[in-house]
């Protein structure tokens, strides 16, 4: 059950928005489960945990340095020596939080383009942008299937070289890096002598002669319109809150969002986000906006 | 009708000073099917691509001469990996018609009727990294059937593929030129499969068209000027003084058939080659399991004796090469024992996966650098023995094929190791390049190494070969002297045995045929 490119684009783009703007860890986390549910709701969830497995550690990096390197806010939980460069050693709760809350923007941001990739087609993708930048999306697609064949050649090289008797367990991080650079070279050498070939083949298909058409015929189906009205009804609610200051929190000197408009206000953005979980679940469960619209 | 006429044309390569053609006169009638053949490096792709004008539009050079197109010209590779470019079949389908500024609907109706042509509407939506090889040319043959040419040039479209991919994409080719009358040029060094599709026979040598005439015709000239191209059921009645050669098995079992009966099929008496007991390999209930579950091998058993040239045979995806990676170490048995009592080299399908230093010297002394042997005199003794010695300062990837071939062999055989693997070595090979590849093989033999040979050839391994195993679904189905398991079956043998079988027994090779009916001088 995919949708249409510019559908999900659009909403992208309005989650991307709010994720960046708010501020208020309360409304950054609602979207972050919003996030999490429709993933889990369209059966991906694994894709949260590889989408998030390497930001993790930015994340973490984001929590250790700003406290760290930000002295600024009025709760202090420790205070030690001064160091050359950083000054004197203090954390404050409000930076530590502040940490907190730009770690949890940047899992946002991860899971929204996993949650792009779950609910569009790449090749729908490729057809839409193809539509727009011709050299764009093919260089995507030559890419990807070079990623792949790359990845296989890396394999059967290695299995090559350690016949050879290339030894890639080695304990001393240059020899291990030595000991790579054989199959760098080859893969290299190969790909160089690959893209003449690609070339030749593109130009013998008439790549470059006349003016492209495309392929793709993509339509907006039903649900891509129930889904862009779900779309406004969110940025309608977001651009109304900014309006209003929702969403909107100082962590310096002290953390201000503990004001309860601007905690109730978040239940607007919950449950026109929570519609778009409904409507998925829909789309996964009902046949009528399965198949019919 | 005429579609395409060359005259007088000769073509140098950007900074080359020798012409890789030279005065080449041709004209392509409407519906030929022409077998372009000759020697690696004699010119049959530059003049392949000179019909779609790739060359010279975009290879450069200089060029003398006409080419006068009355259609337009499409071309299909060697190697499909490197045609495909889209990322789902159906894309790639179209992408050359995207490329033609066709509109959407029309696309849509060719796309579609070149899924259906080629019978390939089950992967329509597959990934075009997840095909087979064989998948995959048939892609790329559809994505040019679709852009609406009649004209196909094909460079060795089969070169990559196993024989039963090979012999469907030979079929696509017959379907193409018979139900549709489409014009084919097809580059190819399987004579044996193609041969009897040709109306024409061109035959290059040193950038010049040597023969341009009938197949027939093209037999008799192969042989007068011991050529070496003819198939081989043709060569047998051409050394039989044969006026009429047959081309295929059916016209040659037709011609035996006056004179041998299947009644009282006579056995060929051959000598079977004496092998050692002495077991450098054993292999014990060998299973092997991938982590994504696949059973690759199982509880298989296998010995292999000193000295022996072992051909292991059988489907892609069957096992072999586990049973090589288990073999050589690479990977663990699941299940079993594998006792290897020697050293084991292994020579890889592409022989450019061996080849990144400046000189082939280097190249064979990172060998010696990585297993800390100190003795170099053993590079310069190798690259005479595989005759390469005077390539030794030369970069090893300006080589041609098969020299690159001799250059990976060389960087393994520097080890001197007792056991050698030589996995698919004869894939892409001319017959020349396949006969010189046997002589290594033989003389290695001669030295006392054991070799497994991995192969799709029946011909190559009923030559060098004593034993044969064939290997099915992570099981060895059959092992034996190739005179057993290659002469009871009807996909794992020879021509010649296919010409014979049920008349003479136990033939394999040409040198078996003509041995066993050395009586008759004339059949």
């Amino acid at each position: 059950m995919k949708f249409h490119p510019l559908t999900m684009i659009l909403f992208s783009i309005t989650l991307l928005f709010m994720t960046l703007v708010y501020s208020h860890p309360v409304y950054i986390g609602s979207i972050l489960l919003f996030m999490i549910m429709s993933i889990c709701t369209l059966g991906e969830g694994k894709k949260i945990i590889s989408s998030v497995k390497y930001g993790i550690y930015g994340a973490i990096l984001i929590i250790i340095v700003n406290p760290l390197v930000y002295h600024e806010g009025r709760m202090v939980i420790y205070e030690g020596i001064r160091l050359p460069i950083i000054g004197r050693f203090k954390i404050t709760l409000e930076a530590l939080a502040y940490g907190g809350n730009s770690a949890l923007k940047l899992i946002c941001i991860l899971l929204i383009f996993a949650f792009y990739g779950v609910m569009t087609d790449r090749d729908d993708t490729f057809s839409f942008f193809s539509k727009y930048a011709h050299k764009l999306t093919l260089t995507l697609s030559m890419t990807i299937n070079m990623i792949h064949r790359l990845k296989l050649e890396v394999l059967r090289v290695k299995d090559v070289m350690i016949l050879r008797g290339v030894n890639f367990k080695e304990k001393k991080i240059i020899k291990r890096v030595k000991a790579y650079y054989p199959i760098l070279k080859v893969i290299f050498i190969s790909s160089l002598e690959g893209s003449l070939d690609r070339a030749e083949s593109l130009y013998s298909r008439g790549y470059g002669k006349y003016i492209r058409t495309s392929y793709s015929k993509l339509e907006m189906k039903g649900r891509d319109y129930l889904f862009l009205s779900l779309n406004t009804i969110v940025l309608a609610v977001f651009i109304y809150g900014l309006l209003s200051e929702k969403g909107l929190v100082l962590f310096y000197p002290t953390f201000t969002g503990f004001h309860i408009e601007n905690l109730l206000f978040v239940i607007w953005i919950d449950v026109a986000l929570f519609s778009c979980v409904l409507l998925l679940w829909g789309c996964m469960r009902w046949k009528f906006l399965k198949y019919k619209i | 009708m005429e579609i395409s006429k060359i005259q007088d044309l000769t073509y140098y390569y950007p900074r080359k000073s020798e012409p890789a053609l030279e005065k080449i006169n041709l004209s392509i009638k409407e519906g030929e099917f022409v077998l372009l053949l000759g020697e690696s490096g004699s010119g049959k792709s530059t003049l392949g691509r000179v019909f779609n004008k790739i060359v010279p539009e975009f290879y450069g050079g200089k060029i003398q001469g006409n080419i006068d197109n009355q259609v337009e010209v499409g071309m299909v590779f060697q190697d499909p990996e490197k045609q495909l470019v889209m990322d789902c079949v159906e894309r790639e389908i179209a992408f050359g018609l995207e490329n033609l500024g066709k509109p959407y609907e029309i696309m849509r109706k060719k796309v579609m009727e070149a899924l259906s042509f080629l019978n390939i509407w089950d992967i329509k939506d597959k990934k075009t990294y997840e095909l087979s090889g064989g998948q995959k040319q048939k892609v790329a043959i559809g994505a040019t059937v679709a852009m609406g040419y009649r004209f196909f040039v094909l460079d060795e479209p089969t070169s990559q593929l196993d024989p039963v991919a090979a012999e469907e994409i030979l079929h696509i080719l017959k379907r193409l030129n018979e139900e549709l009358g489409y014009t084919i040029v097809l580059i190819e060094q399987r004579i044996d499969r193609c041969f009897h599709l040709a109306d024409r026979v061109l035959f290059m040598e040193d950038g010049k068209i040597a023969f341009d005439g009938e197949p027939q015709s093209f037999v008799n000239f192969s042989y007068e000027n011991d050529k070496n191209f003819s198939p081989s059921v043709s060569e047998y009645f051409i050394r039989k003084q044969k006026r009429e050669v047959p081309l295929t098995i059916k016209e040659g079992r037709k011609i035996l058939r006056k004179k041998f009966s299947m009644d009282d099929s006579t056995p060929f008496t051959y000598e079977e080659e004496k092998i050692s007991n002495e077991e450098v390999i054993s292999i014990q209930n060998l299973s092997f399991t991938y982590e994504n579950g696949k059973e690759a091998l199982k509880k298989l058993n296998l010995t292999v004796f000193e000295g022996e040239v072992l051909g292991i045979m059988g489907e892609n995806g069957g096992g072999k090469s586990t049973l090589l990676k288990n073999i050589s170490g690479l990977v663990k048995p699941t299940k079993g024992k594998v006792k290897v009592k020697k050293e084991v080299g292994y020579l890889s399908q592409n022989p450019n996966d061996y080849l990144f230093n400046d000189t082939v010297y280097e190249e064979l002394k990172y060998t010696l650098d990585q297993k800390n042997i100190k003795d170099l005199s053993r590079i310069d003794k190798v690259l005479k023995d595989l005759e390469i010695f005077h390539y030794r300062d030369k970069n090893p990837r300006d080589l041609s094929g098969g020299e690159k071939q001799r250059v990976a062999l060389g960087s393994i055989l520097v080890m001197e190791p007792e056991i050698l693997i030589l996995d698919e070595p004869t894939r892409g090979l001319d017959r020349k390049l396949k006969e010189r590849l046997g002589k290594i093989i033989n003389d290695l033999k001669n030295k006392g190494k054991t070799i497994i040979l991995v192969t799709h050839d029946a011909e190559f391994v009923s030559k060098y070969c004593a034993r044969v195993c064939l290997i099915f679904d992570g099981t060895i189905a059959q092992i034996g002297s190739k005179y057993h398991v290659l002469t009871d079956g009807i996909y794992y043998t020879t021509q010649m045995n296919k010409l014979f079988s049920g008349y003479i027994d136990h033939i394999l090779t040409l040198e078996d045929a003509l041995k066993a009916t050395k009586e008759e001088v004339k059949i």
